[in-house]
């Protein structure tokens, strides 16, 4: 949960760069970083270095707020924890299984079980009814029937308040509606980790307060992490611990007492 | 690799959802199909007609009263030197006349061929028919008619008098009906007909045939072998053997055996018609290239639409990737959108292909072309439906194929930092 000192300024520190050993984080973590790098760019005139060497350890079952400026790393951290992106340097550990040395074809196992996104930007596929967009990732996963998947999505989705949306096709919810069907599909295959990015970026007032309160339903059960980054203050303080982050380095990291 | 339900469920979804472009794409497809298979069929039915008319109707090979091989003329074979000039001065014409020796026993060898069903000797030449003030050149043939109907189909071919009275009319002649359409006359009229040598003759008409191909309607008659010997001025001469094989596709082969045992240039049905089949050849390549060209164009359309369906789905694509869709499922969601607008085209225009060709068997007016016939000729084959249909798929697979690997490659982070 330290940062090491700030020497890597640019990409180009990072040649020669004398990293310590790596310690492999302990088995109540399940999510963890050690000397986390990325640089965004080829071309070595424009690029960037985002994370500057992250070491970060989230244990199961914590409800953790990302904040910082724009550009900070923040998503770009959520990205590499998520499985979506790759490291210059450093390791990403899940379970305590090194994501490195996983190949696209595992690590997209990986967020299939064990890992839901929620983005500031619903994506949901507008072919498909709320109910069925829940479904697609137990449907890929196929662990269960579809009948089983439907009935959990069913499920899921009452739990979000839609209970009476569930065959409604997207363009027939409101933003708010939209959202909470996204967070559902986060959950269909009961995720290790949720990983939220913005996910209340795109609502009014009214829709985040609903969501941010489902956020903390999820977290009060205790049984699933949560790692959200925002930029809304009043998201950020629902969570039990803040990390702030401040160009590519964590500044701050607090614990909240709940 | 599997394609799995998700992937199909996905992509009949898409293209639900774009119903308008997807049914512009579908109906591109089965209109390359459609006029492919409607055109091969047309093609096809005058090509196969004539073939039939032809080869039922003068024979699957001609033994002709000449050698397959040039004589080497004896001062070529005394002054081999290319360099030498060799001038031959008042040199005496050889009046030859072109014949089948032994035109009986070359008969009989042929006939004793395995693969020859029967053999007819025949004499041909060139007169001048003349009814009233109408004249027309023909070109006559003189036969033995129970020979030849084993040989040919020309004794099914006669639509007016008989084929018989050849052998009870003196001087009787059968002409093809565009003969006597073009001279005016009918069966029992008299025509005077004017051989090479000047000599004229009176014949009785004692039926007009029709074999269907213009060509020779317009230029046969058939006489009595012996009628014709005397008006062409070629006593006892046969100057042609019509023969019949047991498979009409392998005279070529049978053409090339008779010639090496009877040393006469024989001359198949698809040497005879060369240059009509290099035109059916050539027709089928250019129906060939325009509805390529269609099903291309089609494939274009395909490759829009889905093209522009990927862009409008890259934060699909991304959100997917991210619960857990592999790059394979992807690609297959959009290449199977290719494939069903391929394979659902392509059984659309086989229907479209039946119904176009049955319309078209319906209008019976005359056509007379290369071959006569009623209506537009129409020879469905179901060679031409697989093609079609086949080259439709792969054809729309392709052009679902560049869309598809894009929206294979893009990598989800880039997608949701707005990179694209």
């Amino acid at each position: 949960m330290t940062t090491p000192q700030p020497l890597l300024d640019t990409p180009a520190d990072l040649a020669g760069y004398a990293w310590p050993d790596i310690v492999a984080p302990g088995p109540e973590v399940l999510v963890a970083t050690r000397q986390l790098v990325r640089v965004i760019g080829t071309d070595p005139l424009t690029q960037q270095l985002v994370l500057k060497g992250i070491d970060l350890d989230i244990p199961r079952g914590q409800f953790v707020s990302i904040v910082g400026a724009s550009g900070s790393g923040k998503s770009t951290l959520l990205y590499l924890l998520g499985g979506l992106d790759r490291q210059t340097h450093g390791e990403v550990y899940f379970n305590g299984q090194s994501t490195r040395t996983m190949d696209d074809g595992q690590l997209t196992s990986l967020r299939n079980q064990a890992i839901g996104f929620v983005f500031q930007f619903h994506f949901l596929l507008a072919e498909f009814s709320a109910l069925e967009n829940v479904c697609l990732p137990m449907w890929k996963l196929g662990r269960m029937t579809k009948r089983a998947a439907r009935k959990h999505g069913e499920e899921l989705l009452g739990m979000m308040g839609l209970g009476d949306k569930t065959h409604r096709q997207i363009t027939q919810l409101s933003g708010g509606e939209q959202q909470r069907v996204a967070l559902a599909r986060a959950l269909a295959n009961d995720p290790d980790i949720l990983l939220a990015d913005e996910p209340t970026g795109n609502l009014d007032k009214h829709n985040s307060q609903n969501v941010a309160h489902i956020f903390e339903e999820i977290a009060a059960q205790g049984n699933r992490t949560i790692l959200m980054v925002t930029h809304d203050p009043h998201m950020a303080e629902r969570a039990q611990r803040v990390i702030t982050l401040d160009d590519g380095l964590i500044i701050s990291d607090q614990i909240h007492a709940r | 690799m599997f394609i799995t339900n998700l992937q199909i469920h996905m992509a009949v979804r898409y293209l639900l959802r774009r119903r308008r472009q997807t049914l512009i794409c579908v109906l591109g497809v089965a209109i390359g199909v459609a006029v492919f298979v409607a055109m091969s069929a047309m093609m096809k039915g005058f090509e196969v007609k004539f073939i039939e008319e032809t080869v039922e109707g003068s024979g699957h090979a001609i033994i002709q009263n000449e050698p397959r091989e040039t004589v080497t003329r004896f001062l070529e074979k005394s002054y081999q030197d290319q360099n030498n000039l060799v001038e031959i001065v008042r040199q005496k014409p050889q009046d030859k006349v072109a014949k089948i020796r032994n035109p009986a026993r070359v008969v009989e060898m042929v006939r004793n061929l395995p693969s020859v069903v029967a053999a007819a000797p025949t004499v041909t030449g060139n007169m001048v028919a003349i009814y009233g003030a109408k004249q027309i050149s023909i070109s006559v043939i003189g036969i033995e008619p129970r020979e030849q109907t084993r040989v040919t189909s020309i004794g099914d071919k006669i639509v007016d008098g008989s084929f018989e009275r050849l052998y009870s009319t003196a001087n009787g002649v059968l002409l093809g009906d565009g003969v006597a359409r073009v001279i005016g006359a009918r069966t029992d009229d008299s025509v005077t007909l004017t051989g090479p040598t000047g000599a004229q003759t009176t014949a009785r008409v004692v039926g007009i045939f029709s074999t269907g191909v213009t060509p020779v309607d317009y230029t046969r008659a058939y006489m009595l072998l012996r009628d014709a010997q005397v008006m062409l001025d070629k006593p006892n001469i046969i100057s042609e053997i019509v023969v019949k094989g047991d498979n009409p596709d392998q005279a070529r082969a049978l053409s090339a055996q008779i010639e090496a045992i009877t040393g006469y240039k024989t001359e198949s049905w698809q040497e005879a018609n060369n240059n009509f089949l290099s035109i059916f050849v050539i027709q089928q390549a250019i129906t060939n290239i325009i509805c390529g060209a269609i099903l291309v164009v089609a494939a274009f359309g395909v490759f829009n639409i889905l093209t522009m369906s990927v862009m409008e789905k890259i934060g699909d694509i991304a959100i997917m990737r991210s619960y857990g869709l592999t790059r394979m499922d992807i690609r297959y969601a959009f290449l199977l959108q290719g494939l069903m607008i391929g394979v659902v085209g392509a059984v659309l225009g086989t229907g479209l292909a039946r119904s176009i060709i049955y319309i078209i068997r319906q209008f019976k007016f005359p056509v007379e072309g290369l071959v006569k016939a009623q209506g537009i000729l129409m020879h469905e084959n179901l060679r031409d439906y697989i093609v079609a249909a086949c080259a439709a798929v792969v054809i729309t697979m392709l052009a679902a194929y560049l869309p598809s690997s894009r929206a294979a490659r893009f990598n989800p982070v880039d997608i949701l930092r707005g990179r694209h």
